[in-house]
């Protein structure tokens, strides 16, 4: 268990941590203005999805390291309740 | 005056994409490879002036680039900083050791990643023990 944990926990950190830096990086090429210049409602918007990009950093963080130091799955990757 | 070239190494296009308009914003010319046997290739063809590599790679991993341009006397002065998705607890000592000038895990910040790069280049022979 402990080995299958840890392939999948290093599977997921990859792509995940891909995902989000494809997020993080074009957001801030577009609120750096290297993409054109924004509307303050346009840079509001993308500071919200930047912000939210962070949690999910830290979330990301937080699961992958309990599950390293877990032999069991964590509870998010056994099916989160719902809500 | 030549730019400085840097060669990005990632296998996911959106990242490779994503760092060459930040680098050229910079000043930087920007070389690529999307594989460690494409990644040797470029580095001894091109001979960039840094490179930003990812360990996660087809055909081998970053740690095989890092070796091979080791074995080189020339190819191991440029100067490698890693940007992985990989588990970084369990890497960043193994590419420290390797030779990389720094590690970062991904999503990596611009600004860290930039002034990275700025030490690297300017400050060759120092180990410069940059982590996000």
């Amino acid at each position: 268990m402990a080995k299958a944990n840890a392939h999948l926990t290093a599977h997921l950190s990859h792509e995940l941590r891909n995902a989000l830096a494809c997020i993080h990086q074009f957001g801030a090429i577009m609120l750096d203005g290297l993409a054109g210049a924004l509307s303050e409602e346009q840079r509001e918007y993308l500071c919200i999805i930047l912000e939210n990009a962070s949690t999910m950093r830290k979330v990301i963080d937080e699961v992958l390291e309990g599950t390293k130091k877990s032999d069991r799955p964590h509870p998010y990757l056994e099916g989160k309740p719902n809500g | 005056m030549d730019s400085t070239r840097i060669l990005v190494v990632d296998d996911n296009a959106a990242i490779r994409k994503g760092l060459s308009v930040r680098l050229r914003a910079n000043g930087y010319e920007v070389l690529f490879a999307v594989d460690a046997i494409s990644a040797t290739a470029a580095v001894i063809a091109e001979k960039p002036d840094l490179v930003i590599l990812d360990l996660g790679l087809p055909c081998g991993d970053g740690f095989l680039v890092m070796d091979r341009l080791n074995n080189n006397e020339h190819l191991a002065k440029i100067p490698v900083i890693v940007v992985t998705g990989r588990e970084s607890a369990e890497n960043r000592d193994r590419a420290l050791q390797a030779g990389a000038v720094a590690f970062f895990q991904k999503p990596v910040d611009d600004g860290k990643l930039l002034l990275a790069i700025n030490k690297a280049l300017y400050f060759p022979d120092g180990k410069l023990l940059l982590e996000d």
